[in-house]
């Protein structure tokens, strides 16, 4: 026997009807929202950053930076906090450099000398999330008349500033006046910053991966998008050597598996030679690898386990090669 | 009216169906209208009415000129610029408005050479004075706290020192503009109460590099008049910055390239970002004066997209040469 359909009670159709009216007025809210999003909220993010707690960098004072300021100098400011949408606020046109490498806040602040009105400093502190973004900014920026500082790894001073990476933070000082006392002023705000504010990443494992020999230590910089014009090389450390009488880049990437790092080596090659380049056969053994001749420089790529390296804009291919060689060695010894 | 008799007896059920349908009809029509209500109709007719343009400031008869001076010092050099395109009577006549457009946007120190230099905006103001000007006043809308701005750059100071007037930008200040042939500039608001009762403009920056648009010279000076939220701009910046040029025609531009910010502009930060290029350019011309500028930077104008973009509009010439540009030295 076929037993008929039953039929819904009252309150199950009111419910129904409950939830197909909620679920409708649902779907015209999202699509109302969706026609009027905000683009500048949506900022590429290359590697996966930590949070930031209330927007607040966690660590730092809730008040301001004043405990770190040596006592000749006064509050001139109050504490400004920046996110990443309102960035541009501050530094305007530079605003993109940050928010591409995970920009999280912007915190800043001036400070005036209690002897001379005219002499003042700005503190600005950028989270950004992680010790390799902030060294990103850092290296993309750095002065060729730095002079180098033992305030962290990273560090450096010029006439009137004071630039430094210390963990997820990019932090730089800038004064009004160049200064002995300004200068005294500003690193001592470097040093109480430093020892009071924790960090937990302070060293970049990829550093000692460049082999030192003719090496410009302070040289070496994180791109995290588009080295060298190519959408391929992400995340790529650079460093520049000096050898057989020319500069050249020596640059490497650590990829997932060795498998993506084969995918990354094909692509940048043949992006080079979708841009005018032409393959030149190598006569050292860099197998996986190619060796590209582009506008009169020599291009050198290979994969070592599941790393991109190679040698980028050499005058010579001997130098070209003589380089990649040191670092395919210095790789396979340290990645054992 | 259905005779009782024939009227069929309605189930609770159906009743409840047919309300439910009649509901749903509602709903549906309210959604519908929902979505094609547009809240700032209403808003937009009563703009379009207060919709404002800027009056061309240049002086027809004066045509494309350009003087480039070398030298250390702003004052001399400036004075001299001047001088060889006939002085700045030649511009400013007695009784005339004048409105100086400096580049204030950050609240840094002037040695940082990232705003306009409060010695150079002085001397301005002081001959605009000594030409016969009835007023001479000088606003931008700065990236930073305007206050602050115009303090720390020490050009509230200079202004004050030469009896020019500052206005900071406030919300009722600015007005709606439409550019016309222009794709980003509708409805955006402008700041337009500095500009009422103005007879000449003066475009005051310095040569400072960008990490967006390459450069900031005169033509990007005029994003200082923009508004709301300008930095979606800075996703299109060469177009901005054309259609900047193509709003504005000054009296005159003046760009300053004594000293010029080579590396991490448009804030730089450390003295190591300059470079001393000891040049000041005058003209009537911003394309040109821009051109010529992009050479302090070690670039040309083909390096900056927004030079071509705005001759395209008929701005000016990036060609300075064909300007015949006036050169001179002072020691």
């Amino acid at each position: 026997m076929v037993r008929g359909k039953s039929l819904p009670s009252q309150r199950e159709s009111t419910v129904s009807w409950l939830i197909m009216g909620t679920l409708a007025a649902i779907a015209i809210g999202v699509f109302i929202r969706q026609a009027h999003y905000d683009p500048t909220l949506f900022v590429p993010r290359v590697l996966e950053a930590q949070a930031p707690g209330d927007g607040m960098p966690e660590s730092l004072p809730s008040s301001d930076f004043s405990r770190f300021v040596p006592e000749r100098m006064g509050v001139l400011s109050p504490l400004e906090a920046f996110g990443p949408d309102t960035l541009s606020e501050k530094i305007n046109g530079k605003a993109e450099l940050y928010l591409s490498a995970g920009f999280l806040s912007l915190h800043c602040q001036r400070f005036g000398s209690l002897i001379d009105p005219l002499s003042w400093m700005e503190v600005f502190v950028y989270d950004m999330g992680m010790l390799h973004q902030a060294f990103a900014v850092y290296s993309s920026q750095k002065r060729e008349e730095a002079m180098p500082l033992d305030l962290t790894p990273f560090s450096y001073k010029t006439k009137n500033a004071l630039f430094w990476v210390h963990g997820r933070y990019y932090v730089e000082i800038i004064a009004s006046v160049p200064s002995e006392p300004m200068m005294g002023s500003m690193l001592s705000f470097g040093k109480e910053f430093v020892s009071g504010t924790s960090v937990e990443e302070q060293s970049i494992d990829e550093l000692r991966l460049f082999p030192t020999d003719h090496l410009e230590k302070a040289s070496i910089a994180f791109l995290i998008s588009n080295a060298f014009g190519s959408a391929d090389l992400t995340n790529v450390f650079m460093a520049r050597y000096h050898m057989e009488g020319e500069a050249l880049t020596a640059f490497l990437s650590r990829k997932e598996d060795p498998a993506e790092a084969q995918r990354v080596v094909e692509a940048y090659q043949a992006f080079l030679l979708e841009n005018g380049g032409t393959a030149v056969p190598s006569s050292a053994d860099l197998m996986p690898g190619a060796l590209v001749q582009i506008l009169d420089t020599f291009e050198l790529i290979f994969r070592h386990d599941r790393y991109v390296a190679g040698v980028h804009e050499a005058e010579t291919q001997k130098a070209a090669e003589k380089l990649a060689l040191m670092l395919k060695r210095h790789l396979a010894e340290a990645v054992q | 009216m259905i005779p009782s008799s024939r009227a069929q007896p309605v189930t609770r059920r159906e009743f409840l169906i047919r309300s439910a349908k009649a509901g749903a009809s509602v709903a549906a029509v309210g959604g519908l209208s929902l979505w094609l209500y547009d809240s700032q109709a209403l808003q937009l007719s009563q703009e379009k009415a207060r919709l404002v343009t800027l009056p061309d400031f240049s002086i027809p008869s004066r045509g494309g000129q350009m003087s480039i001076v070398t030298g250390e010092d702003r004052v001399k050099t400036v004075q001299r610029a001047l001088k060889t395109l006939g002085g700045m009577d030649a511009f400013i006549r007695p009784g005339d408005r004048v409105l100086l457009k400096v580049n204030a946007a950050f609240a840094t120190p002037p040695i940082l050479s990232a705003t306009a230099n409060p010695e150079l905006v002085g001397e301005v103001a002081r001959l605009c004075f000594k030409a016969g000007a009835s007023s001479v006043t000088m606003t931008d809308n700065p990236i930073n706290d305007p206050v602050s701005c115009f303090t720390l750059t020490g050009l509230a100071q200079a202004a004050h020192a030469v009896g020019a007037q500052v206005v900071t930008p406030k919300e009722s200040y600015f007005k709606p503009t439409t550019l016309r042939g222009g794709t980003l500039i509708k409805h955006w608001p402008l700041l337009y109460k500095p500009f009422e009762d103005v007879d000449k403009l003066i475009g005051i920056a310095p040569v400072k590099d960008h990490h967006r648009s390459g450069a900031s010279m005169t033509m990007k000076n005029w994003y200082g008049l923009l508004g709301g939220r300008r930095n979606l701009f800075h996703q299109d910046i060469h177009n901005i910055i054309k259609e900047l040029a193509m709003m504005v025609s000054p009296t005159l531009v003046i760009l300053d390239g004594t000293v010029t910010m080579m590396t991490n502009g448009p804030t730089g930060g450390s003295l190591a970002d300059l470079k001393r290029t000891n040049t000041m350019i005058v003209s009537t011309d911003q394309v040109a004066a821009d051109a010529f500028g992009a050479t302090l930077l070690g670039k040309t104008a083909s390096d900056l997209p927004h030079i071509a973009k705005a001759q395209a509009e008929g701005v000016g010439q990036s060609d300075y040469e064909s300007l015949t540009p006036l050169r001179d030295h002072v020691g």
